[in-house]
């Protein structure tokens, strides 16, 4: 008997009173790549949250002097100890194919300090300021710290990216919200009332799912007018990667609920005269909730994908949004590339997230049912 | 009195075929089953598996709907309601007094509520008021030996046997006038099946159960039944007072069955007759008594003409053409 047991030790417990999400949590626990991945995730998205404040030059701001520069390296020591500085740059004429290229100049040192002034912003949309984490002082113009060097118009690589953090991630949960909520309603009815409605929606859902998706972004993207604003075109960007996205959950929410209405607690509440929505809030609904944030998590790299898929090809977002896609367009020329190859390094943090949500999304996927 | 009198229960399940969804079939899953519950008494339905034993406590309960017949459940004396020609909706207020037991104690309580909100959640969905549903989930923890703490764990915690207490406890929570308990220890080791029954034994005699007692085989049952009745492929074929059922079956797959009850003599072993062949298909049953290619007493008409649920003597009914020619076996003792 488990109470009575005199054996049973505080740790047992503590299990047999656990609930599901500290189940969960102590088997996602043991998927260290999916934590890992959780951090890096979190990370990103403080990073988007805090894009402006991270930001060391005006992601906007162009300057033909300034144009192609390679990465720099921060310095963190020269002869006099610990002074973090960036060489400034000297711009010489290369002799044989005339382009001007910027070789650091080790004699003039720009130091680089924490909190400076830089371009206004509103801090999370809130404060208006203009401090930022790291800067210069006593730059030139044309000087400054590029880490990952600078495009072809003079703006900052590094500065854009984290920028463009912002909108690619946030495009994905935006679009994986819109897609939840018609998943979960559609797919709910689906599964809920089953016969005719049912079927409607599941074929409704098999053409969708026909129909190839690049043309289809395509069409619709290319249906947008072109006097719309930049705001505007990432909202209906959303909206249309969304409508293929919301299938997959709908598909996964049916079948739980064709699953759970034969399953016998569910069978049991109804034969203690439980209310309809008693039995789909209080049984249904947590019993594959799991579920649902699994599938979630695994549909939002596709999104972030989707988004920047779209925007490299042209048809997403258009300059001055910046997003990956669109930093990554610019490295569509390879003449570009050969000269500036750091431009490539916009795919670095696609990857990277995408990686992550993928590794996250088995995590959840396999502690999203500790019953099992 | 009866809590419940089921006449001429169907439940057929049609089977649909090609684009335009053209009925061409129906699998009889219940094909005119009648019997009645007298109230205190625990009656034992007894088949193989794919005999529609199930499908009749569905019924029952209207989990399912039946194709025809009537099912009149008493509420109060001399006050009953047809359960079969109720429209869903009416039929929730009745639902408080008929509960189930389940068979899988694991997929029978939800894994994500706490046991103390499992038990209360009849009391809380008729609307108990909770200082009362605290109290009567303690005092039902105590009726199936469960200690209080149980209350504030979860399902995951406790074994197959103790899930089945708790789904007891559940079951008893507004005193229902009739129990449904579908194969209530098929799924539970034979050390725990004892306890689960002796349990049952005590709540009949504490509180005067009804109770509709569904099984596979007659190992169980005779402990607990006071009258068993036995299906084969959707019908009744012999309703008996256990105790008469068990010395002198009248029905040659009664028989059957109880020559598959293990019984603790090895001396008996040679004996024993075995049933050949599988139970028949309910959507294409033999013609005349549907147990004839298994019964090794079959005759002509056996073949040809289907025999009727005849009382042969008081409280006894079986559904064969021999029943007074032949001398069956029963287990004794």
């Amino acid at each position: 008997m488990t109470a009575a047991d005199p054996l049973a030790s505080a740790g047992q417990d503590r299990w047999a009173e656990a609930t599901q999400l500290r189940l969960t949590w102590w088997r996602f626990r043991r998927h260290r790549l999916a934590v890992i991945s959780l951090v890096i995730i979190a990370l990103f998205y403080l990073i988007a949250a805090f894009a402006d404040f991270l930001s060391i030059n005006d992601p906007h701001a162009t300057d033909a002097r300034r144009s192609f520069i390679p990465p720099q390296a921060i310095h963190f020591f020269d002869e006099n100890g610990f002074n973090p500085h960036v060489y400034g740059l000297r711009g010489v004429r290369d002799r044989q194919t005339f382009q001007l290229v910027y070789t650091p100049d080790p004699n003039r040192k720009l130091p680089v300090q924490l909190f400076t002034r830089g371009y206004t912003y509103n801090l999370l949309g809130l404060i208006e300021t203009d401090i930022h984490l790291i800067g210069v002082t006593g730059a030139q113009r044309g000087e400054g710290i590029f880490l990952l060097g600078t495009d072809q118009l003079g703006r900052d690589l590094f500065s854009r990216m984290i920028v463009a953090t912002r909108v690619s991630l946030f495009i994905g949960l935006a679009g994986v919200t819109l897609s939840l909520v018609l998943g979960v309603l559609l797919g709910g009815i689906s599964g809920l009332y089953g016969g005719w409605v049912d079927t409607v929606i599941q074929r409704v859902i098999e053409v969708l799912r026909s129909i190839p998706t690049i043309p289809l972004w395509m069409g619709l993207a290319a249906a947008l007018p072109n006097s719309w604003s930049t705001l505007q075109v990432y909202f209906a960007i959303t909206i249309i990667i969304s409508l293929i996205g919301w299938t997959d959950l709908a598909r996964v929410v049916r079948g739980r609920f064709l699953a759970l209405r034969e399953e016998d607690f569910v069978v049991a509440a109804e034969l203690a005269g439980a209310s309809q929505g008693r039995i789909i809030f209080r049984h249904m609904l947590p019993s594959f909730m799991s579920h649902v944030i699994a599938a979630v998590s695994l549909a939002l790299p596709a999104m972030i994908v989707s988004e920047t898929a779209l925007s490299f090809l042209g048809l997403g977002l258009r300059p001055p949004a910046v997003s990956w896609g669109i930093l990554l367009q610019d490295a569509q020329n390879i003449q570009v590339l050969s000269g500036a190859p750091w431009l490539l390094s916009a795919a670095v943090p696609v990857i990277l997230v995408i990686l992550a949500f993928n590794f996250l999304g088995d995590g959840l996927r396999d502690a999203a049912d500790p019953y099992g | 009195m009866n809590i419940l009198d089921v006449v001429d229960l169907k439940k057929h399940y049609p089977i649909h075929a090609g684009l335009l969804r053209r009925e061409i079939g129906r699998v009889r899953a219940v094909d005119g089953v009648s019997f009645h519950i007298a109230k205190g008494e625990t009656l034992a339905l007894v088949g193989e598996s794919g005999c529609g034993k199930t499908t009749v406590s569905r019924c029952i309960l209207r989990a399912l709907a039946p194709t025809s017949g009537s099912m009149h459940f008493s509420l109060a004396e001399g006050q009953s309601v047809d359960l079969a020609a109720l429209p869903k909706r009416a039929l929730r207020p009745l639902r408080r007094h008929m509960q189930m037991i389940f068979q899988d104690p694991y997929s029978s309580l939800n894994p994500r509520m706490m046991v103390g909100d499992i038990i209360a959640e009849p009391l809380k969905v008729n609307g108990v008021p909770a200082a009362e549903r605290n109290a009567r989930v303690l005092e039902l923890l105590e009726l199936v030996q469960m200690p209080a703490s149980a209350r504030s764990r979860f399902p995951h915690a406790f074994s197959g046997g103790q899930r089945q207490r708790i789904g007891i406890a559940r079951a008893l929570a507004l005193n229902p006038r009739l129990i449904v308990a579908d194969e209530p220890v098929s799924a539970l080791d034979v050390s725990v099946q004892a306890q689960i029954i002796n349990l049952l034994l005590d709540l009949q005699d504490r509180l005067g159960l009804s109770m509709l007692f569904v099984a596979h085989d007659l190992s169980v049952v005779r402990h607990v039944s006071d009258r068993v009745a036995v299906m084969y492929v959707g019908r009744i074929v012999e309703i008996a007072p256990t105790d008469a059922l068990y010395r002198s079956p009248r029905h040659p797959y009664t028989e059957t069955l109880l020559a598959a009850v293990p019984a603790p003599d090895p001396t008996l072993r040679g004996r024993r007759m075995k049933a050949t062949g599988e139970v028949a298909d309910p959507s294409r049953p033999p013609p005349g008594c549907a147990f004839h290619p298994r019964c090794p007493y079959a005759v002509e008409r056996c073949r040809v003409e289907r025999p009727e649920l005849t009382e042969i003597a008081p409280g006894r009914f079986t559904s064969c053409h021999r029943a007074g020619e032949i001398e069956l076996a029963g287990v004794t003792g």
